[in-house]
């Protein structure tokens, strides 16, 4: 497994790590980029970020394997996605007051539905997938 | 992106350097204390075993929602500040891809089985969703935004404008359909007594959009490829039919 450990006595590994991850998110973030631009470009109906995901795919086949400058970054990345989704879950504070004027429905249609689908889809792809 | 970056560097070069230190500081206050908090959320995460509700990302969002309540800073100005790390999600969707490729044989020999309850999970979600709506008569253009809450959020705000749905609410239903999928979707798992990675991973995918494959990252990477996979499929399937069914 990658590790981020920093060690002090190895003071060149340490430029390396760091180099390699400068290195990889320029590369992840042209990806983006060129995601979005070919997106503009075809005027295609998918977004751009599937697209980013698909091209960063096609490069990963290419090389066969993930290329190991980038495995720490993609890694470390990954694992904290949830700290990058904080900011557009407090962006929903803004919209608070639509809520109160059909809270209960809201409510139903967001949380119980939501529940209800997961469990229903869940068991679909039991009944469907050999065990794992 | 360019212009992004020429509007950028204007609106730099017209700032005093007082202007221009306030609000680099600004940003690096906000961001530090956004992820000091999510660090706190992870041990916490850790420490009570990974119980699926105290998910990081929930828990971080309610300490930080308390905060900017509490010194009545403006959401706007959060966002604003912390731009730099909402960018990132950019590059960490694209990364995405490594599990999926790692995984592709498995995936491949599985084939139907596997595309069947990602079609499951992308009609019921949302059809459930507006049935609920239509039942307890909400206006029609919060029915129409409810449609999209399963599919990623800009997907969801360019579906929702094309069906005459409201395209900033799309965002609210969506990001709120991830968290509770994240946080409550485990837990139904233990309930249906469901410990296939693969059957919890299509679920959090095709349900809970990046937010729900973001849990799946964290239960395994095979539940993090699957999960990648009812993501794109769920997002390109339903933003291709939707329109089609109301045109």
């Amino acid at each position: 497994m990658p590790s981020y450990k920093t060690s002090f006595s190895k003071p060149l590994s340490n430029i390396k790590t760091i180099l390699q991850g400068v290195l990889s998110l320029a590369f992840l973030f042209s990806i983006v980029w060129f995601a979005r631009y070919l997106k503009l470009l075809f005027e295609l109906p998918v977004p751009a970020a599937l697209l980013g995901i698909v091209i960063f795919y096609i490069y990963l086949m290419l090389c066969g394997a993930t290329p190991r400058f980038m495995a720490n970054t993609v890694q470390l990345l990954l694992k904290h996605m949830g700290l990058f989704l904080i900011p557009a879950v407090i962006s929903v504070l803004a919209y608070l007051a639509v809520f109160t004027d059909y809270a209960f429905a809201l409510f139903l249609a967001i949380v119980v539905s939501t529940i209800i689908s997961l469990a229903v889809t869940v068991m679909v792809a039991k009944w469907l997938l050999p065990n794992d | 992106m360019i212009n992004d970056a020429l509007t950028l560097f204007a609106w730099l070069h017209n700032m005093s350097t007082y202007e221009l230190v306030s609000v680099l500081l600004t940003s690096s206050i906000w961001i530090g204390f956004t992820s000091v908090v999510y660090v706190f959320a992870r041990l916490l995460f850790d420490r009570v075993k990974q119980n699926p509700l105290f998910n990081p990302l929930a828990i971080s969002s309610i300490v930080i929602c308390v905060a900017l309540l509490t010194i009545n800073l403006q959401v706007a100005d959060y966002r604003a500040a912390v731009t730099p790390l909402e960018l990132l999600l950019g590059p960490a969707t694209v990364a995405l891809a490594m599990p999926l490729f790692r995984h592709t044989k498995v995936l491949l020999t599985l084939g139907w089985r596997v595309v069947i309850p990602i079609a499951v999970g992308g009609t019921v979600a949302p059809l459930l969703a507006w049935f609920t709506l239509y039942q307890l008569d909400v206006p029609m253009d919060l029915q129409m935004t409810m449609l999209v809450k399963s599919i990623t959020t800009p997907l969801a705000m360019e579906t929702t404008a094309l069906i005459g749905g409201i395209p900033e609410l799309a965002a609210v239903f969506v990001i709120l359909t991830g968290i509770v999928g994240a946080t409550l979707g485990p837990l139904a798992f233990v309930a249906l007594k469901i410990k296939s990675e693969y059957a919890q991973g299509l679920a959090l995918g095709s349900v809970a959009h990046v937010m729900g494959t973001s849990k799946a990252i964290s239960i395994s990477e095979a539940c993090a490829a699957f999960a990648t996979l009812a993501l794109c499929l769920n997002g390109v399937l339903t933003s291709i039919l939707l329109p089609l069914l109301f045109l």
